[in-house]
């Protein structure tokens, strides 16, 4: 690819991800959405927090061996840790700690 | 600078941080290795602004001219951000102009679920924290990106796991979602939908086909004053 065709290559990328950044916020730029759009801003959150969580791990999940295992693992000291102590970073740091020992070590 | 309002956003993007510089810092080194000059990630990560589709791009930058192909690929792979927006319509209501342009243009997934998930104290300026969040997670990317770039293998940032971290991140905003609200229908749908779309539809599309089937289930829900996702 030459620098041009190589410019216009990232450009295709940066506006295909701008397009979905900003369709919501152009379309209901002022007009006040819909019914509908309002009852999905107040409950499609939670259900894409559920998804991300399953993003997060979607390579450890699709490819079945031992870091699979490790996922789940870590995973359940985070919220194991997180439901004892309720201190976000202190469980994100001992599932993340206990991921790396896991993989390195074992 | 460093006041209450940046303490606040601040700790709540550390996971970030220490993901984002590292991944960044791979993403770097990768392009790097790739024989691009340090310029082409700290550019594509600034312009960009998306992980997954900036190794993508750095792939596909060695394969034939296809600017189409890039621009729908991004679409599909990218497209779960429209909602992003559908659910920060409101949140992000009150700020303006170029503040807005920006928090817009870097809503990534990181920095959607901690601001829809933040609850900051009544005295901090919410906006503010915001603003503050999107511009610390943008700038631990771009600037691990940079670095990756630029030092190349004289890095070496092999700490196979810490990846991980974003995972764990996920899982405790999760969790807090669950935790304060009174109707879990659809945090366990989306989890266990998301679960069973990743082996069916596989990962480029699970997330997009997850989301429209939650969409068709709040279309067709009837009101529901009890529901209280606060």
């Amino acid at each position: 690819m030459t620098i041009t065709e190589q410019i216009i290559t990232i450009f295709a990328a940066v506006l295909g991800t701008m397009i979905t950044r900003f369709t919501p916020f152009i379309l209901f730029y002022k007009s006040n959405p819909s019914k509908l759009i309002q009852k999905l801003g107040q409950y499609l959150p939670a259900a894409i927090m559920g998804m991300l969580v399953i993003y997060a791990v979607k390579d450890e999940l699709l490819n079945l061996n031992y870091h699979t295992i490790y996922v789940i693992i870590a995973s359940l000291i985070v919220i194991i840790t997180y439901l004892l102590k309720r201190n976000s970073l202190l469980s994100i740091f001992s599932g993340t700690v206990i991921y790396i020992l896991l993989v390195n070590f074992i | 600078m460093f006041d209450k309002t940046f303490k606040f956003a601040f700790q709540k993007t550390i996971p970030v941080m220490t993901g984002f510089l590292f991944l960044g810092i791979t993403y770097g080194i990768y392009m790097n290795s790739e024989g691009f000059n340090f310029l082409y990630p700290t550019l594509m990560a600034a312009s960009i602004f998306g992980g997954s589709i900036e190794f993508l791009v750095a792939n596909l930058l060695l394969t034939k001219f296809n600017p189409l192909f890039v621009f729908f690929l991004t679409l599909l792979i990218n497209s779960r951000h429209i909602f992003y927006g559908i659910s920060m319509l409101n949140k992000y209501s009150n700020v303006k102009g170029i503040k807005k342009f920006f928090m817009i243009f870097a809503l990534c997934d990181e920095t959607f679920s901690i601001n829809y998930s933040i609850d900051p104290p009544k005295k901090l300026n919410k906006d503010k924290i915001y603003l503050l969040v999107t511009i610390l997670n943008y700038f631990y990317w771009v600037f691990g990106a940079f670095l990756g770039g630029l030092l190349g293998s004289l890095i070496a940032v092999k700490i196979e796991g810490l990846s991980f971290v974003m995972a764990a991140l996920f899982i405790v905003l999760f969790l807090e979602q669950v935790l304060k609200e009174k109707n879990h229908l659809f945090s366990y749908t989306g989890f266990l939908l998301a679960l069973a779309s990743l082996f069916i539809f596989g990962e480029n599309l699970f997330m997009l086909i997850s989301i429209i089937i939650v969409i068709l289930m709040i279309t067709f829900k009837k009101e529901d004053q009890t529901y209280d996702n606060h």
